[in-house]
């Protein structure tokens, strides 16, 4: 399959993940799907930097983890998000939209 | 942040559990996406190779995680800890003799310190002690002394300088107690109304003084101290009410003051001043001591100021008894401590050059200790370590040293404070409360970290500084850079030159206790033997109290083992209350023309009993008495002062009354075998209208003197059944008593200067050791070229010899500098004295060849064709 490596900063991988456990508990393997098929199959987040970012974004307290039972019956540690994660996705996602904004304003003009 | 903590706590003592969780976080990832890959179409094999191609390397992500959870920095800590422990433990003669010295030189600090601590720096118990002010009355003539109640009470009513101003007796009247019939003398203190007020004593039970108790026929009320209280009243707080019998007049008990607070020492009761009897009245009757706070927001120069303008007008007021007097503040702290902190501050230095020397050690035995590790270190930089790792590890094991060593030196300074409270001075009783406290505590930190700086200081430098890979090639060869080796000389001199100091210090205070020791005291204090006695006078018949003294001395006299016995008021080394006395026929034309002489009434035989010279005229005939001329033998310097041409004997002395001068005696010192030689006079007993308040018998034994205690007290029953008797003691003892804080001193820079030098001794030898096995090889060619083990050593000798004679050379310069400031610590001894300065150089010459000669040994005695082989 065509892998298309962008390099994310790892800001944004945050909010990425944050976003996608905004809409439900997801276990890490979900997180990675979710957002590889969100984004057209464009972003496949590495497991040597999504794992990293897991553990601490919930060492900060912006999602905790509770081990359940999946789909396939297995025991796996599912993540949801937090109010103060909420509350960073919120303040992230505003930061992003002005960033983009700005850098789509002066690739344009330039 | 709680949850953060949460999680790094459970990370640090969990971690079992918490990795394998991880691990199964992740496989549970790596099947799903197997799962979903053979779901795909793929065949299992080819999905799971797939997959593991995907998920790359599974430790680098756990690693990842791990450092995520932020306990990073404690593992590795932890992993460096158990490291250094395990090296510690492989190489146990390098520990320990890190760990030793470590302990020895922070021990002496923290030992030190908390000596200094109880001492000389501790805040008095009072109430705000800064602002409380000692007062001395300075003479016509320059001199400190004590003031009259009169004073006081001028001062008191003027001074608005203070809040408040108390004034404390000086002549520390003895009272006897009659304790359930067996009479006791008790130390007592004449205090004004205010003066634990002023200090800010609060006491235990019940109150202090109210003004009504100091008015002359006031009641009879007393203080006690804590002590007296504890020890004679039982510790029952109903003894406030009481009545104690002191000198056969009842007193109540108003007050017991809280433990601590004998001031002045030793005084277990206070009464209150009470303006009438002899002490409190005349101007000249200088009795006592004033102490003052000060009021808000004066300064100490704003009371001087305002003092001396009352002390002019007392002097005005008052020409014969205080012309030319002023007064002298000084704060409270100053007065207690004062003598005291030179000599503690001075042995705190040593204290510390012994720390600068076994930090040097340290530093020593770490420099080597790297070296032998450089192929590990360049292993491991090439593995990808950064500088700072090793650093840190370096730092880690340094750190587990010296804090073992921190350990051991605790218990050591535990040790070395007990054996102090041993030969503590008499007169420093603050000692008996040093003891390891939190302010010996942050010494011993303060230690620690010190030793542990400086112990890294030198390896970190060359250790963990970037070093090449080529050094890998010599892994199995170690070898010294020029560096490292000058180093390691450096730090050895150094040591060198500290313990020199230090045995300079010592030999000095040697040889100023012993000249102390043999200093001339002007009188016989072999066997002899001393006891106060107090009979009670009574007023109706003096004359009567008078024959009971000599009854007692004529009974005393015919005791088997007694050669000889004497009377006397005050005895020489216990001071003396000292008066003006001038020639007869030139009297002076104002107080300061009179020359002050001690005096002393003694019974006829005193100087033989003391062994005291009488060089010139008869001395006391037996049969002076009250009626009979007044005589007075006077002695060699007051003799040399008022006759300087002539002959003394047969002139007259001008005191209240002219005496006929009958004999000039030999000087004998007031105060100790430091002391001068003050000039005196003495009067037959005899001739006062009334014995004094106490007198001192001096009796002279064929034997031991401590045999005949016994006996004499029961012959001074006979005449009395109740008289106190006190302060029973040898001559010698007292001397031996005075000389102790002399004693102390040297004791504890002896104890230092020993244990510097065998520390630099060890470094010497460590290095020498050290310089022989690096140099094997060299002297292997050397003895198959032809050279015979006499060549060997000599090079040895002269390599060390080198370090040793610059080390010594820069010791004795430090050691002329510093000398000085030991002047006042010696007893006609210069700080200079070149005896001193040539046996100990030799002294720490010797000890160094033995350090040498040692390992050159073994250079000596190996056979050339092992030496060549040697690695």
């Amino acid at each position: 399959m065509p892998k298309h490596e962008i390099d994310l900063p790892q800001g944004t991988l945050d909010l990425l993940i944050l976003r996608t456990l905004s809409l439900g508990a997801l276990h890490g393997w979900a997180i990675s799907e979710r957002i590889h098929q969100v984004s057209d199959k464009v972003l496949q987040v590495k497991q040597g930097s999504l794992y990293p970012a897991l553990h601490r974004m919930e060492r900060r307290g912006w999602i905790k983890a509770k081990w359940g039972a999946s789909e396939n019956n297995r025991r796996a540690k599912y993540y949801e998000l937090t109010r103060t994660g909420q509350t960073h996705l919120e303040a992230g996602e505003g930061k992003w939209k002005r960033l983009t904004a700005a850098v789509g304003q002066i690739l344009e003009t330039a | 942040m709680l949850r953060d903590l949460s999680i790094r706590l459970r990370a640090l003592f969990r971690r079992d559990a918490v990795e394998s969780e991880l691990d199964e976080e992740l496989r549970y990832h790596f099947e799903h996406q197997v799962e979903k890959l053979t779901q795909s179409g793929l065949p299992p094999e080819e999905a799971r190779r797939r997959a593991l191609v995907d998920f790359g390397g599974t430790e680098q992500i756990k690693q990842g995680c791990r450092e995520a959870r932020g306990v990073n920095f404690v593992e590795t800590l932890l992993a460096d800890i158990r490291y250094g422990l395990r090296a510690m433990l492989r190489n146990p003669g390098f520990t320990s003799v890190a760990v030793l010295t470590a302990a020895l030189g922070i021990g002496a600090t923290t030992a030190m310190f908390s000596t200094l601590w109880a001492v000389a720096l501790r805040p008095l118990p009072f109430y705000r002690p800064d602002r409380l002010v000692w007062i001395d009355a300075i003479t016509d003539r320059g001199q400190r002394n004590s003031l009259s109640a009169l004073d006081y009470f001028d001062y008191r009513d003027s001074a608005t300088a203070f809040e408040s101003l108390a004034a404390r007796s000086i002549w520390e009247p003895g009272k006897v107690i009659e304790n359930q019939g067996e009479p006791e003398r008790v130390v007592t203190a004449k205090v004004s109304g205010n003066f634990f007020h002023t200090l800010g004593m609060q006491p235990l039970y019940g109150r202090s003084f109210l003004a009504a108790e100091e008015v002359a026929g006031g009641p009879h009320s007393v203080v006690v101290s804590y002590s007296y209280w504890h020890n004679k009243l039982g510790a029952r707080q109903e003894a406030v009410g009481t009545n104690l019998d002191i000198d056969d007049s009842a007193y109540t008990i108003v007050g017991v003051m809280p433990s601590g607070y004998d001031y002045p020492t030793g005084a277990s009761l206070w009464l209150p001043m009470q303006g009438g009897g002899d002490e409190e009245s005349g101007r000249g009757n200088n009795n006592f001591q004033i102490i003052g706070r000060l009021a808000d927001g004066v300064t100490l120069e704003q009371a001087q100021a305002r003092m001396n303008s009352i002390a002019a007008r007392i002097a005005t007021q008052n020409p014969d008894a205080k012309g030319g007097w002023s007064v002298a503040l000084s704060p409270l702290a100053e007065h207690f401590f004062g003598k005291v902190r030179p000599l503690m501050l001075m042995l705190m230095g040593a204290a510390a050059f012994l720390l600068l020397i076994s930090c040097a050690n340290l530093s020593s035995l770490m420099l080597a200790r790297v070296i032998s590790r450089q192929g590990e270190f360049a292993l491991r930089l090439s593995l990808g370590a950064s500088t700072w790792r090793l650093g840190r590890q370096l730092l880690v094991e340094s750190l587990m040293l010296t804090t073992s060593g921190a350990g051991l030196g605790l218990l050591l300074a535990a040790i070395g404070i007990h054996a102090e409270k041993e030969f503590a001075p008499v007169d420093m009783p603050q000692l008996g409360s040093a003891r390891i406290d939190g302010h010996a505590l942050l010494a011993t930190v303060a230690a620690t970290a010190l030793a542990t700086i400086v112990a890294c200081l030198a390896p970190a430098f060359r250790g963990s500084s970037p070093i090449q890979l080529t050094n890998l090639h010599q892994a199995g060869r170690v070898t010294e850079s020029r560096r490292h080796q000058a180093s390691r000389r450096f730090l050895v001199a150094s040591q060198i030159a500290l313990s020199l100091v230090l045995l300079v210090a010592m030999g000095l205070l040697l040889r100023s206790a012993d000249r102390l020791q043999r200093a001339d005291s002007g009188m016989q204090p072999d066997h002899l033997l001393t006891l106060n006695i107090q009979l009670p006078v009574s007023e109706a018949s003096p004359q009567r109290t008078q024959q009971e003294y000599e009854d007692i001395l004529e009974r005393v006299r015919a005791l088997p083992g007694v050669t000889s016995a004497a009377g006397a008021d005050q005895l020489p080394f216990f001071g003396g209350p000292w008066n003006g006395v001038y020639r007869a026929d030139r009297p002076p034309q104002n107080p300061s023309g009179a020359i002050p002489a001690t005096r002393r009434f003694v019974t006829e035989d005193f100087f033989q009993t003391m062994g005291i010279p009488i060089l010139a005229g008869q001395g006391f005939a037996r049969n002076a008495t009250a009626g009979s001329l007044p005589v007075t033998v006077i002695s060699r310097s007051l003799a040399r002062q008022l006759f300087p041409d002539g002959d003394a004997v047969g002139k007259s002395l001008g005191f209240a009354v002219p005496l006929e001068i009958v004999g000039v005696a030999g000087d004998v010192r007031d105060f100790g075998p430091a002391a001068d030689f003050r000039p005196a006079f003495y009067i037959p007993l005899r001739q006062l209208p009334a014995p004094p308040p106490s007198m001192r018998l001096v009796i002279r034994s064929a034997d031991s003197p401590d045999v005949l205690v016994p006996a004499v007290r029961s012959a001074i029953r006979e005449i009395d059944q109740r008289a106190p008797l006190y302060e029973i003691g040898t001559m010698d003892q007292w001397i031996y008593d005075s000389t102790s804080r002399q004693r102390f001193t040297s004791l504890v820079i002896s104890a230092f200067a020993g244990l510097a030098l065998i520390l630099a001794a060890v470094s010497l030898l460590g290095l020498m050791s050290y310089t022989v096995a690096q140099q094997m090889h060299e002297f292997g060619v050397r003895m198959a070229l032809g050279a015979k083990p006499r060549d060997i050593l000599r090079l040895l000798l002269g390599r060390g010899m080198a370090l040793v004679m610059g080390g010594t050379a820069a010791g004795l310069a430090a050691a002329m500098a510093l000398s000085r400031f030991l002047r006042s610590f010696l007893f006609q001894i210069s700080p200079m004295d070149p005896v001193v300065f040539l046996s100990v150089s030799l002294l720490l010459i010797l000890v160094s060849l033995l350090a040498i000669y040692i390992p050159a040994r073994r250079a000596m005695r190996v056979d050339p064709v092992t030496a060549l082989r040697y690695e």
